[in-house]
């Protein structure tokens, strides 16, 4: 696959301006160090030429040069070590900003987008991609190196124009001694000894491809033995483990898994490395040129011995430059296609049509909500999740939702919070189709407890709030509502207590109190609609009860939708919607519904009413 | 705060293993399970010595070739010797430290992940379970998750350590016979940096905690903010500025701490520094000295300067790896740690388990139990009889101790004083492992495997797949695994298999059911399995429980008190008792607790007039 160089340069260019966002002073530093470490060698190379001829004329002067080494040797490893390791501060914390920028792309991209497989494939192949190849900072750090083997090569060439210097020959020097003072001939050596790096080039190449075709086996078997670690330490699991017996399977297979990953690293281990020995070994006769040709003008008395280790010092250190070079154009390369991964996923656009209309503010919750011959089916879906559904939400009422498994109940919600667009119909607000208004400020509207809603191991309070800013009053009095309130108030900290361990070192919850939470949390947005689903069913007989005795209260002058696959709830609602085969099928009050004997709805409640 | 305190203190009572100690416990297991392993590590030891000498020697004797007026045969053969000597050397050098990394790189994943994984699926669950059990796993599984930490890190960096250690002596002793004065600031040099790098460290170890929850947090974040199950909640409530201010606190949070622990480790590159510029400007004065005195000549001047830079290099890297070491010993110590946790259940031989009836009877005496880190017991002098082939419905409201009891009678734990008997054996006297065998338990949680789902129902890979099918089939999930293109080794989620399929709460429900009817129990425990089912499906596989707890002692735990009306007998708990024990009828016509839930529960769904009727007798 090859990309013209123009996109390499633009990708680059978007990838520094990007790190560059994240942390403006990685790429500065890193360029300095690069800068300094590329002269550092230099330093010895040149003055310790230097010295051994001062030494071999016998000059007394010669420790002058040793303490201008010593000094800039100091000066030089210093300050470039000390570089290195704020760039790599830097770097760090700017790839985990890099990261987070990720994490803020999946919550704010459309919920659509984020459900299907393709993007959240995308996304881990970013996540992994930027990960093996030290993300941002590996680029940046690419990047800064191939600038210092630019320095070096041009060090380099400066150091070694010394070698094309023509000595007066006397008359009758040897045609040997004549050869080897050519400039030609110095040019035909340096040449010879840039050569054997160029010529390494398809090797590293195959190389590389060797290495690629590892690290490809290598994802798939991390991500394995990743995942049974993951089932294997994880305690909920453990219960099933132990009594279904399930050790002994997951061994093997985790046994199986690492004999491959085993098998895999020492054959694509070995050959990799044998063909790093072999570039090695090729890259190995650079530095006997130049012992060679060097030495040879020593010996016939051209230049000095010095010089010989000086040079030899700055062919050796040119024909490195240019061979790790060319690897990291190659690696940058590969990085930047990784990390266009990365760019890419934060630059998925948004499908979503987006109004600007403002949601008028009521006090009197007077919000008309209408679904007009609503159809959908989720992507790549064939069969149909909701058809031709039409109803309008009683206003300031109770509408109670039930219907079996997979009727389309929660799919309805999603679809009034706009987590899905209709693929057929209109949803509307006031008349209005809601695509047309603000997305915020449609969403403010609603409250809602899904069934698998989620809190998070933050304090208390700012869970009830879904902010860092709460009312400390308002949180408590939902809290009341909710039921949670006396849990609370026996926390060690109130509102300031963690919930759970992974981040706070907080309490840990039953299912019920998280759910009541959840409800506390609805009740904190105070919208004019509230929709809960299966608010009760981690619930016991008690906290049930207290729900539905409160469920009026909490709602009142709301309109409210209650989804339960416990028919009592049914009871205490004005309306109930009977949902089968993604359709309302029955639609009325409960006693009404439950006099349609043989009906769905009756057959429902007999169900459960039959053991009471 | 007393928990902080507990902690600090718990930190120290801790025996830590000394770095070699945890040196040598690695070494007999790698010499244990590779043969080759001293072998080739002393084979890379001795090219990896032998090298620096040969790139040492190349421009010594370009030089004394040069100044001593060597003939340029005599030149080209040296120059040429030398350079085969070397590219033999770095090729033996790369294969054999390949050959090493394979092998460090084998013993972790084939060694010592089997070890943990072993440990962590046979140890007492409830240690696994305890929160600081939860965390010693973690620790342990941090240890073993890359090359470069805990194991294998430790057991790669054994040879640089090595050789670095003999080269150090090795050069050190070449660089005294010069002069002593070098060797002092050499030593001067290695304390100085033993001494800031052990400075650096215990800065670490004060502050990694509280850096390390940093990095936790924003990890966990990350994770959950990614999560598409999390997008609605995060969407409905507006949760992102929320969240991502959290996450970038903890990033920076993070950063300064790295900063200070950077700049700690600067410092020792500055000390270096230091004391090269000593290091240098004594080793040129004196061998200018020399060489003007004429006692070194201008090889023997390339010579020492390469030897004494050398040793700076075998110290650098030496100090570098003691250090890696510091840390990786911790890790290391982590997964002994977790290794070494002594269970409490009976994991010798025990009673004679072919000796239980089915069904058998099960009695509860006097049971207490207590949760680690509680201090009220979570069941409370608990008796209770089941005779064999009852059904027990298990009644009480959150908190009651109700699954506790369940991981107390499926053998996950032990009672802190009372037993548990099974035919009049207590619990405690069978193997724990065969226990096991006897109790077929749905817990509440749904755990299933991303394996396939013959896999899942069996627990095994060589399973009887006619026996599975009828399994699927009294769960009522026959048909629809039927219908998948791959039947039974259909994997289940895109964990593992891209092709996998998921599965819905009322399927999911069902395969548990058929893997417990695939283990065949005599003793049937089902926790809330029908929390997430529609009417339909629940009073489906209500009937479907029913049939087949017939012939088995089983005991049956639900907020629906409905399902009551299969069991035989009702358990109401409260507090870790059973409070009330009788038939439905009986129990409410006692009028106790279990009548008054019983009452809130139907009052919903009887008549509205009989209701009423309910009330006015109140």
């Amino acid at each position: 696959m090859k990309t013209p160089k123009s996109d390499f340069f633009r990708d680059c260019r978007r990838l520094i301006a990007l790190v560059q966002r994240k942390r403006p002073a990685v790429l500065p530093a890193a360029l300095l160090t690069a800068v300094l470490e590329s002269a550092f060698p230099f330093v010895n190379i040149i003055f310790g030429a230097l010295i051994l001829d001062r030494l071999l004329t016998g000059d007394e002067g010669v420790m002058v040069l040793v303490w201008w080494m010593i000094g800039l040797d100091f000066a030089l490893g210093c300050s470039s070590r000390v570089l290195r390791w704020l760039c790599r501060a830097e770097a760090l914390t700017a790839d985990e900003l890099a990261l987070g920028a990720m994490t803020e792309k999946c919550m704010t991209m459309d919920y659509q987008q984020l459900e299907t497989q393709e993007i959240m494939d995308k996304k881990v192949r970013a996540d992994e991609e930027s990960n093996s190849l030290g993300g941002l900072f590996g680029f940046v750090w690419a990047f800064s190196e191939l600038l210092g083997h630019g320095l070096t090569i041009l060090y380099a060439l400066v150091t070694v124009s010394c070698l094309f210097a023509v000595s007066t020959l006397p008359a009758d020097a040897d045609s040997r001694v004549r050869t080897l003072n050519s400039p030609w001939t110095a040019l035909a050596a340096v040449v010879l000894a840039l050569m054997v790096p160029l010529a390494c080039i398809p090797l590293t190449k195959w190389g590389n491809r060797v290495n690629l075709e590892w690290h490809n086996h290598n994802i798939d078997c991390n991500r394995r033995m990743i995942t049974f670690s993951r089932i294997i330490n994880s305690y909920q699991q453990g219960k099933d483990q132990r009594t279904y017996e399930i050790s002994e399977m997951l061994l093997g297979k985790c046994e199986r898994v690492a004999d491959t990953f085993c098998r895999h690293a020492k054959v694509f281990g070995l050959r990799t490395q044998a063909i790093q020995n072999l570039v090695a070994v090729v890259n190995l006769t650079t530095v006997l040129i130049a012992y060679l040709f060097v030495g040879l003008k020593a010996m016939a008395g051209l230049i000095t011995v010095g010089m010989v280790s000086m040079q030899v010092g700055a062919i050796t250190a040119l024909a490195g430059a240019v061979r790790e070079a060319v690897d990291l154009v190659g690696q940058l390369d590969l990085q930047r296609k990784y990390l266009k991964e990365y760019v890419d996923f934060l630059a998925i656009p948004s499908e979503k049509y987006n109004g600007t209309l403002p949601v008028e503010k009521r006090n009197d919750g007077d919000y008309d909500l209408e679904f007009r011959d609503v159809s959908f089916r989720y992507p790549n879906q064939e069969q149909w999740s909701l058809r031709h559904v039409t109803c309008t939400l009683p206003k300031g009422r109770k509408l109670a939702i039930v219907g079996p498994n997979g009727a389309g109940k929660t799919t309805f919600i999603k679809l009034l919070c706009r987590l899905y667009d209709p693929t057929e119909g209109e949803i509307l607000l006031n008349g209005i189709d809601i695509c047309k208004y603000d997305y915020g400020e449609y969403l403010s509207l609603l409250s809602v407890v899904f069934q698998d809603f989620k809190l998070f191991s933050m304090k208390l309070g700012e869970n009830v709030a879904a902010s860092v800013d709460y009312d400390p009053q308002r949180v408590w009095e939902c809290l009341e509502k909710a039921g949670m309130r006396e849990r609370v108030e026996q926390m060690p900290e109130g509102l300031e207590t963690g919930l759970y361990q992974q981040k706070e070192d907080g309490v840990e919850i039953s299912g019920g109190e998280a759910q009541k939470l959840a409800i506390a949390r609805a009740l904190y947005r105070d919208a004019p609609v509230v929709i809960l689903d299966e608010p009760t069913a981690a619930l016991d007989p008690v906290s049930e009860y207290e729900i539905y005795s409160r469920f009026g209260q909490m709602v009142e002058g709301k309109t409210s939708i209650y989804i339960s696959h416990r028919m009592s709830s049914c009871r205490f609602c004005d309306l109930v919607f009977v949902f089968d085969g993604g359709a309302i099928i029955q639609r009325g009050a409960h006693e009404e519904l439950l006099n349609r004997k043989g009906g769905l709805y009756a057959r429902l409640w007999q169900a459960q009413a039959q053991y009471y | 705060m007393v928990s902080e305190q507990e902690g600090v203190i718990s930190l120290e009572e801790k025996k830590r293993h000394s770095t070699a100690a945890n040196v040598l416990y690695l070494l007999r297991h790698v010499t244990k399970a590779d043969r080759t392993y001293l072998p080739a590590l002393a084979a890379t030891l001795a090219v990896k010595l032998a090298l620096p000498v040969v790139a040492t020697l190349l421009p010594t004797a370009a030089v004394s070739a040069l100044t001593q007026g060597g003939s340029m045969g005599q030149y080209l053969a040296a120059i040429t010797g030398l350079m085969a000597l070397y590219a033999l050397g770095t090729v033996l050098s790369g294969r054999l430290t390949r050959v090493m990394g394979l092998k460090n790189m084998r013993f972790r994943i084939r060694t010592f992940v089997p070890i943990q994984f072993r440990k962590a699926l046979t140890m007492d669950f409830c240690l696994l379970e305890s929160p600081e059990g939860q965390k010693k796993a973690a620790t342990a599984d941090a240890a073993l998750r890359s090359n470069d930490v805990g194991v294998e890190g430790m057991l790669r960096h054994l040879e640089p350590w090595l050789l670095n250690l003999i080269g150090m002596v090795l050069y050190g002793a070449a660089a005294v016979r010069l002069d002593r004065r070098i060797l002092l600031v050499l030593l001067a040099m290695t304390g100085a940096n033993y001494l800031i790098a052990l400075w650096a460290w215990r800065f670490n170890m004060r502050t990694k905690p509280k850096a390390d929850t940093f990095l936790q947090g924003h990890k966990y974040l990350r994770r959950e903010g990614e999560q598409p199950a999390n997008g609605k909640d995060i969407r409905l409530y507006r949760m992102e500025k929320w969240l991502m201010d959290a996450h970038n606190a903890c990033v920076m949070g993070r950063d300064k701490w790295r900063r200070q622990s950077f700049g700690r480790r600067a410092l020792r590159s500055v000390s270096d520094s230091l004391f090269l510029v000593a290091r240098d400007a004594l080793a040129y004065a004196m061998l200018v000295e020399s060489f003007l005195a004429g006692t070194v000549d201008a090889a023997g001047f390339t010579l020492t300067i390469g030897i004494i830079s050398t040793f700076t290099n075998w110290l650098n890297e030496f100090v570098a790896t003691s250090d890696d070491w510091r840390y990786e010993t911790l890790e290391v110590d982590d997964l002994r740690d977790f290794l070494e946790q002594k269970d409490v259940l009976n994991h010798g031989p025990g009673s004679d388990i072919s000796q239980v009836k089915c069904p058998p009877e099960v009695e509860l005496r006097d049971v207490t139990f207590t949760c680690p880190g509680q201090e009220r017991p979570v069941i409370d002098h608990l008796s209770l009889a089941i005779r064999p082939g009852e059904k027990i419905a298990l009644v009480g409201l959150n908190g009651a101790g109700k699954t506790t009891l369940v991981k107390l009678l499926s053998g996950l734990y032990k009672p802190d004083s009372g037993k548990i008997l099974v035919d009049g054996v207590p619990t405690t006297d069978f193997n724990a492992a065969e226990y096991l065998r006897l109790v077929g338990t749905l817990y509440q949680d749904v755990n299933i495997l991303p394996f396939t789902i013959g896999e899942n129902v069996s627990g095994r890979e060589d399973y009887d797949h006619a026996r599975v099918w009828s399994c699927l089939e009294q769960a009522g999930l026959k048909e629809a695994v039927e219908a998948l293109p791959e039947g039974l080794d259909t994997s289940i989620t895109q964990q593992l298999e891209r092709d996998g399929v998921n599965l819905s709460g009322g399927q999911q429900q069902r395969l548990l059911f058929a893997r417990a009817l695939y283990k065949n129990a005599p003793l049937l425990i089902l926790d809330e399995p029908t929390a997430a089912l529609d009417p339909l499906a629940e009073a489906d596989l209500y009937q479907k429980y029913a049939r087949t707890a017939g012939g088995k002692t089983s005991v049956f735990i639900s907020h629906r008190l409905s399902s009551t009306r299969f069991c035989d007998r009702v358990v109401y708990m409260e507090h870790g008792r059973a409070a009330e024990v009788g038939t439905h009828q009986e129990l409410l016509e006692q009028g106790g607790k279990y009548a008054e839930l019983f009452q809130l529960q139907s009052s919903y769904y009887r008549e509205e007039k009989e209701a009423q009727h309910e009330n006015a007798q109140k």
